[in-house]
């Protein structure tokens, strides 16, 4: 398992008043973040140690991904939420009242974490992911239960029903899977779809699945023998998204096309398009106690709605990325989605505040194009979404590359290699970064978790190795390596 | 330099996949991916359209903007190609995408990732130009050649148009005109905003 950074300091709780030294929490909360610091600095109490007062909404983030999330879901208590990411993981989430704590870290998956889903009552949950399994979870012990395999090629989404017995998983391989979770046996195969399945979903009753796919279409199967019942609806455009709405009559879509609408079951008819997007819409939640539904499209538009009226209350635009996932928290004021950062961000619905730009997070790592050395640039551009230069691995999906060169193959304590890799026995050296980048990983180490990638230019392979033989010796985080190896090439030529 | 660019006329189209079948047989498509698609909205209802979509190369491309390992880039005709041997098949261009463009093998060599491939508007990739090796992962070279998308060129009714922008909007602003009515080049505004290069 891969190291999980370490909790936050326990939080302890101000006096009953509410005041320090007669002065009250309010007053600590509405100061600037520096001031708030020196205020507890001068108090004498630790930051942490404020839980009632209103957090700002950056330090409700979630954060210890180490890459794009993709999948975030809230418990329907509220207390809970899980998030999964490029970086193989899929993470618990505490949401009681004060700073979110991460929990847990589940990292047994060989892929990006797609989705993932509660069980009723918090206490098992599932996860998919691009390695083509589904997981069943127990959240209590932390450990796996049952590894579901079946699909040929990555799992895209997953839903449960409503007491929890089964799942549904949609796949790129044209398949869905219903899956016995009481039993822990896989179920039908959902078959038909002539392309890509996107999304699928209970009905409400949890008699039937729908599913969309990029063909167009959104089918309706039989939960107990996987029979297709019928094709509700051809939209021509792939459809990306759908979820069940709680009338149980009614289905929320969005396609690619930047569509999205209210399908009615009964009739296969749209009974209400709402505002389209220029790009494809990417995301839905529903949450039926505060009567709101939200979906996020590909512009990083959020748009959120009160499912009595379907007029919109609230829209926001992500200027930094996509909305990949959404969920809706039970305060009714505020919303977590996932882009291309690292992290779960929480846009607060209302009241609503002016747009405060994230510093220095943008452009993402990988998003660099110019200003540094070309080797630098390769492993900015190719190689620092899964890699650190750090001794830290910061929770990325590849282990760091600190000291890489002289270390034996597999041999990075506290990282979850392959079998590949710890039953091999070479050391990383000019030589054989050369080779696994000429040749690929696939052939060079055949079964490693790491993504089939070669870099067929000789130059390119060269200043990359050359630039990770200096950076990976330092210890400094990439933005300072890449400063640093610029003064050492510089000095080089004088 | 030209800007490559596409347009389907959907007051033309009469989905008869010739584009589809064209682009499949020119480059050897693996199975499990097209391409070019047509998609018929409203089908067999009044306001009946089809489409033929493809990779619309675009000025601002998403898939560019998302993708974790810089496979993508964008060549002097405006065409944008990616790197098959960088591609590590995470998706992101897939659901970035606004016409669906981005497609993926059903069956790879390891594990459940595969490389994407797209629409490269006949224009190959970054391995040498009509090499063996460009064939088998790109397809043909037909710009290099000097000749245009083999889809365009075999559109029976010439809805598909394919080819330097402002040749292909001024043909479209002359038929616009001659009928009388336009709205058909579904697609032209959102991948190419402002006429952009």
């Amino acid at each position: 398992m891969k190291p999980i950074r370490p909790m936050p300091a326990p939080k302890r709780s101000l006096p009953n008043n509410g005041t320090v030294m007669g002065i009250s929490r309010t007053t600590i909360a509405v100061l600037p973040r520096g001031l708030r610091i020196l205020a507890v600095a001068l108090f004498g109490f630790s930051w942490a140690a404020l839980p009632s007062i209103p957090l700002q909404a950056e330090e409700r983030n979630l954060k210890g991904h180490g890459g794009p999330v993709k999948a975030i879901v809230v418990s329907e208590d509220g207390t809970r939420a899980l998030s999964g990411s490029f970086d193989y993981s899929m993470i618990l989430w505490d949401l009681t009242p004060g700073k979110p704590q991460q929990l847990h870290g589940f990292d047994d998956h060989d892929g990006a974490v797609n989705d993932a889903e509660f069980l009723p009552g918090n206490k098992r949950a599932v996860s998919a992911s691009d390695d083509g399994t589904i997981s069943l979870w127990d959240l209590k012990t932390h450990t796996l239960i049952k590894r579901f395999k079946g699909h040929s090629h990555k799992v895209v989404k997953i839903a449960v029903n409503q007491d929890g017995s089964k799942a549904v998983s949609a796949s790129w391989d044209r398949t869905a899977r219903i899956w016995d979770l009481a039993n822990l046996r896989p179920g039908p195969v959902l078959k038909g779809h002539r392309n890509t399945i996107n999304d699928a979903a209970f009905s409400i009753d949890g008699k039937h699945v729908f599913t969309a796919s990029y063909d167009g279409t959104i089918r309706q199967w039989r939960t107990s023998d996987g029979e297709e019942t019928s094709q509700l609806y051809s939209h021509g455009w792939g459809v990306n998204v759908i979820a069940a709405l709680p009338d149980g009559e009614r289905l929320l879509f969005g396609g690619l096309n930047g569509f999205i609408g209210i399908l009615n079951i009964k009739t296969g008819k749209i009974d209400r398009p709402l505002r389209p997007s220029e790009r494809p819409f990417l995301s839905l939640a529903v949450n039926p106690k505060l009567n709101l539904a939200a979906a996020g499209a590909g512009d990083g538009r959020i748009s959120v709605w009160d499912m009595a009226t379907w007029k919109e209350k609230f829209s926001y635009e992500n200027p930094f990325g996509p909305a990949w996932a959404l969920a809706l928290l039970n305060d009714g004021k505020s919303l977590y989605f996932g882009s291309l950062d690292d992290e779960v961000i929480l846009w607060q619905m209302t009241p609503a505040k002016p747009f405060e730009p994230a510093e220095g997070k943008y452009p993402r790592r990988f998003q660099i194009t110019e200003g540094i050395d070309p080797g630098a640039l390769q492993f900015a551009r190719k190689c620092s979404i899964c890699h650190t230069l750090t001794p830290d691995t910061a929770n990325r999906a590849g282990p760091s590359l600190f000291k890489l060169f002289g270390r034996k193959v597999g041999t990075l304590p506290g990282y979850s290699y392959s079998k590949a890799l710890t039953s091999r026995s070479f050391t990383w050296t000019g030589e054989t970064v050369e080779a696994l980048f000429a040749e690929g990983p696939e052939n060079y180490v055949p079964g490693t978790k790491m993504p089939l990638q070669k870099m067929s230019n000789p130059q390119e392979r060269k200043a990359l190795i050359a630039f990770l033989k200096h950076a990976t010796e330092t210890g400094k985080p990439a933005n300072e390596a890449y400063v640093s190896y610029e003064a050492v090439k510089k000095k080089q030529k004088n | 330099m030209a800007r490559m660019k596409f347009l389907c006329d959907a007051e033309r189209c009469i989905e008869c996949n010739a584009c589809v079948t064209a682009c499949k047989n020119e480059h050897e498509v693996p199975w499990g991916v097209n391409r070019r698609r047509v998609v018929t909205i409203s089908d067999g209802k009044t306001g009946e359209r089809s489409i033929s979509v493809a990779c619309m190369h675009c000025s601002s491309a998403p898939c560019m903007a998302v993708c974790p390992v810089d496979c993508f880039y964008q060549n002097d005709d405006g065409v944008v190609l990616h790197n098959k041997d960088l591609c590590i098949g995470c998706g992101y261009c897939f659901y970035a995408c606004p016409f669906g463009a981005p497609q993926y093998p059903q069956q790879t060599n390891f594990g459940t990732r595969g490389k994407m491939d797209k629409c490269t508007f006949c224009a190959g990739g970054p391995e040498t130009d009509h090499s063996d090796a460009e064939f088998k992962k790109y397809g043909r070279n037909r710009i290099g050649e000097g000749k245009l998308p083999l889809c365009a060129e075999m559109c029976s009714t010439k809805a598909l148009l394919g080819g330097d922008g402002d040749q292909v909007s001024a043909i479209y602003r002359e038929r616009v005109i001659a009928r009388g009515f336009g709205s058909g080049a579904w697609g032209w505004g959102r991948a190419y905003p402002g006429g952009g290069s």
